[in-house]
């Protein structure tokens, strides 16, 4: 893969696609590992009477994806000192495949700035940047 | 019967819980968190935590403001500090930032604040979160 002369990734560089299948039991895996016990993403009879009709996963639970393409990537970078912000624009439901796409957006003094998607089909579920310091293992 | 606290009881400014909730980091939930991600262990690295595991420890912090069931996450911010390792004890702190209603929807603002053991910040959250449904 290419780098620019101070060792940062080009703008513009794509990361590898990461894709996860998403099934009731991941998501009740994920609410009993993070403790977040919201019935929504638990109990079909309470989520019914959501607007989603049915058990979403945890946003959080996504982010998790995320944050495993940007160490496959990056490697240990992202675990140091990185910085995360998204928004989660729609619900993912059990049976859904999770894409994570994120791309090099900027690479600021001693920083790279990737923009990060998850989509669902052609459903967008989050989007956001995640920042990692330093020089990016495989960038 | 469970009781939940109501939105209009909420202040900006008000911290929960009265003391810093504590989350020990375990080899198991470190494991665990990692396969949910899709990632793999039995490398040298096994030890140091992803850094989203902060949705993990942030946790009990967030159980604190003892929201009615059914309350989503809109966005969410991290700025990791330092990286979190097994065997870490950390301290989180919340603190409610702002508070709004927007398309019928009410939205609780929070930042999160956790330290390590050494009383080394770790990470700051921002968290936008919808309510959930009162009774």
């Amino acid at each position: 893969m290419s780098v620019e002369a101070n060792g940062m990734p080009p703008i513009g560089t794509r990361l590898p696609e990461r894709r996860h299948v998403v099934d009731q039991a991941l998501i009740t895996a994920y609410a009993h590992v993070s403790g977040d016990m919201n019935p929504l993403h638990l109990d079909p009879e309470f989520a019914k009477t959501t607007k989603f009709g049915q058990t979403i996963a945890h946003g959080m639970m996504t982010l998790a994806f995320v944050s495993q393409a940007m160490r496959d990537w990056a490697g240990p970078a992202w675990d140091d000192q990185g910085q995360l912000a998204v928004t989660f624009v729609a619900p993912v439901f059990a049976g859904d495949e999770v894409i994570v796409r994120a791309e090099v957006k900027e690479s600021p003094p001693g920083m790279t700035l990737c923009k990060v998607e998850c989509w669902v089909g052609e459903r967008l579920t989050l989007t956001g940047e995640a920042g990692i310091r330093g020089v990016p293992d495989h960038g | 019967m469970t009781t939940f606290r109501n939105y209009d009881d909420l202040r900006v400014g008000t911290r929960f819980p009265d003391k810093p909730a504590r989350y020990a980091v375990t080899a198991d939930v470190v494991n665990a968190y990692r396969t949910i991600g899709g990632g793999e262990s039995g490398g040298k690295d096994d030890h140091i935590a992803p850094p989203t595991i902060a949705a993990v420890y942030i946790r009990p912090a967030q159980n604190a403001l003892n929201g009615p069931p059914g309350g989503i996450h809109a966005k969410q911010r991290f700025a990791f500090s330092n990286p979190v390792k097994v065997g870490d004890t950390l301290d989180t702190t919340l603190e409610i930032k702002e508070l709004f209603e927007r398309n019928g929807r009410r939205f609780v603002v929070s930042e999160t604040r956790t330290t390590n053991q050494d009383d080394v910040l770790v990470c700051v959250g921002l968290i936008t979160q919808v309510w959930g449904q009162e009774p």
